[in-house]
């Protein structure tokens, strides 16, 4: 089932403007549940109390305040917050382009995908730029693109996927922690019989990325339970048992075996 | 724009997980921590008189001005269609939930690009015990050596992830990763078959891609300008003392004031760094501690680490925690955590794995700590093995 736009921009590069539309590449799969009153099974509702009082308030009686360190609250009005909001705008600008793998992973939040909006020729045109800058396959660059959506503000690395262009949200500076920033555990150098052998292991269990692997048991336990339980079925809910974890004596002993484990695993 | 606070959600720095990495027959005693945070801008609610309020639930048929359901009263309900739900309980997410493990098990190791930027969920920074430093060590140089990541599932907090082990700078990360079946492709989505763009498009584009080319990004460009936008509204407004409210009575949430949030960076920088000290000096190529009578000197030393300040012996150690706990009845000289420093309780009640611990108070923390002594459980946990 083909899914729908979230969101129309006006993807502009310098004086270049390409219509795109924005797609989540994320599937929520997530089991969600309501909050219910337990004797009558109602979906709860909230609302905001006074715990000196006891009393409700309405939310439009409620005032919204920033917390101060002195324990004072600054009430920013309703202007005060439409005022903070960005200007709603649909065009998505270029701000940077920078080498693709300049970013680490820590910076980026969420996927999506842009579709082309009406004539594709520009939108491939722009994939093929970011995937090989200059012509050169070996040097794919992302744009740095800033928009707002839905009211909010975002920053975002557009980077050429499988010839798509692919968008991921990014944190903010003060978000992330970056390697370069923490101390590296230092210590005597290792030994090269080690390294080696460790190697050795790693190209013992070499292979591509299999994704279709790995699934969400837990999800599906959970969700087959559900089907189950809403049937009337028996419930079995069963557990995995525990791994054992053992204790060896040296690096180097504990390289040697598990290379010659992984060796005899793949003659056998 | 501005999100809510009314919900007094812990947060702070703290170990994510703890456990090990296995890595053949290698067991690599690990923590793991975020390697972001959130910088928010939120907002509480107040009454009109200024006085933040709380959130309760109620329920609907019983009118709106009915009384709150506590939270003993509120079930968890999937709807299946209009109006009935199924009820799920507490014991019955818990007898899904996959077993508590504390293992990172490294069977497959893939080319470092060969994992899509679509599947990469959340980071964390891994950093080693005193134990597992060379092995740590080796680990990481390994990997970025032969440009792979170790792929494996792991549980942490009741749910099972897929994980990718990157190794980068001589640090390990993980990285959770989503599920296959939670990441669509171009195709799921619809996107139309490309087309081959004229050769003149291209490279007119790529021109103006150089006009805007740089080698790096300066951190000013990745600033939130929002969050700068409302921060300086509210200090403009506190400046000028206008809707400027100070409550009558303090919120029970709102803690003693003044309570000390450690930020991540320096707890992982101490983490890393005391891991470092302890290894230092010491060849310790064991690659998983065992809970024998060898720990009792780095338990007694641990446990005297308050007095000598900042260079705590190790943050970790799953047996030392329950020989502390009985060590400090025989060692007169610490056994009153209500006369150490407020950063010495918040390592213990971190090695103690108690939550909320970064916002607590330092009684609060003396409290905490007591508390989770005497119930002497604070370990069982983190048993491996």
């Amino acid at each position: 089932m083909p899914a729908r736009a979230m969101y129309k921009a006006e993807l502009s590069l310098g004086d270049v403007v390409i219509p795109v539309k924005l797609y989540s590449a994320v599937e929520d799969r997530g089991v969600h549940f309501r909050l219910l009153h337990q004797e009558d099974g109602v979906p709860l509702q909230q609302r905001m109390t006074d715990p000196q009082s006891g009393e409700v308030v309405a939310l439009d009686r409620a005032l919204r305040g920033y917390a101060t360190e002195s324990g004072e609250y600054v009430v920013l009005t309703s202007q005060d917050q439409e005022r903070l909001q960005p200007k709603p705008t649909r065009t998505m600008e270029v701000v940077r382009i920078i080498p693709a793998e300049r970013l680490g992973h820590q910076w980026y939040v969420r996927p999506y995908y842009l579709g082309p909006d009406g004539n594709p020729d520009d939108y491939f045109a722009l994939v093929e730029a970011l995937a090989s800058e200059g012509g050169n396959p070996e040097q794919s660059v992302e744009a740095i693109v800033r928009w707002v959506m839905r009211k909010k503000e975002y920053i975002g690395a557009l980077r050429a996927h499988r010839g798509y262009l692919l968008l991921l949200t990014l944190r903010h500076t003060g978000e992330v922690i970056e390697a370069k920033q923490l101390p590296v555990p230092e210590g005597r150098d290792l030994d090269p019989k080690e390294q080696r052998m460790a190697a050795q292991l790693v190209e013992m269990l070499a292979g591509p990325f299999e994704p279709d692997a790995f699934k969400d048991e837990y999800r599906q336990r959970l969700e087959s339970f559900i089907a189950e339980k809403a049937a009337g079925g028996a419930i079995d809910v069963s557990h995995v048992p525990r791994r054992e974890v053992k204790a060896a004596p040296s690096l180097a002993e504990v390289l040697e075996a598990s290379v010659k484990q992984e060796r005899s695993r793949k003659v056998a | 724009m501005p999100e809510d606070d009314d919900e007094q959600v812990a947060r702070g720095p703290r170990a994510l997980w703890s456990g090990t990495i296995s890595f053949g027959l290698v067991s690599i005693p690990v923590e793991l921590y975020p390697a972001t945070r959130t910088e928010r801008f939120s907002l509480r609610t107040l009454s009109p008189e200024g006085q933040p309020l709380r959130r309760e639930f109620y329920c609907p048929a019983h009118g709106e001005a009915g009384e709150a359901v506590p939270g003993e009263h509120i079930v968890r309900g999937f709807k299946i269609e209009e109006g009935r739900y199924v009820i799920v309980t507490d014991d019955e997410l818990e007898g899904l939930a996959p077993d508590k493990s504390r293992d990172i098990d490294l069977r497959r190791f893939v080319p470092r690009h060969e994992i899509p930027m679509a599947s990469f969920e959340r980071a964390h920074f891994m950093t080693p015990s005193a134990d597992s430093n060379k092995a740590y060590r080796l680990l990481a140089k390994t990997l970025e050596d032969t440009q792979r990541v170790g792929i494996a599932t792991f549980v942490m907090r009741g749910k099972e992830y897929l994980v990718a082990i990157i190794a980068e700078g001589g640090l390990l990360r993980a990285e959770t990763l989503r599920f296959m079946d939670e990441v669509r492709t171009p195709r799921d989505i619809g996107l139309p078959e490309p087309v081959q763009p004229s050769a003149e498009r291209v490279r007119a584009l790529r021109r103006v891609c150089q006009t805007l080319r740089k080698d790096d990004i300066d951190p000013s460009e990745l600033e939130d300008a929002g969050l700068q936008r409302a921060r300086a509204l509210v200090e403009e407004k506190r400046r000028r003392e206008e809707d400027v409210i100070r409550p009558a009575a303090q919120d029970v949430n709102e803690g003693e004031g003044g309570a000390e949030i450690i930020d991540l960076f320096e707890v992982l920088k101490r983490s890393l760094q005391s891991a470092q000290d302890a290894a230092a000096g010491k060849e310790q190529p064991v690659a998983e501690d065992k809970p024998t009578g060898d720990d009792q000197p780095r338990a007694e030393k641990k446990f005297s680490a308050p007095k000598k300040g900042p260079h705590k012996a190790q943050p970790r150690k799953p047996s030392a925690a329950t020989n502390g706990v009985g060590a400090s009845s025989s060692e007169s000289h610490v056994d009153d955590p209500a006369t150490w420093t407020k950063k010495a309780l918040y390592d213990l009640a971190q090695e103690l794995n108690i939550a909320g611990r970064s916002q607590m108070s330092k009684p609060e923390l003396v409290k905490a700590i007591r508390r989770t002594q005497s119930r002497g459980q604070a370990a069982q946990e983190r048993k491996v093995g």
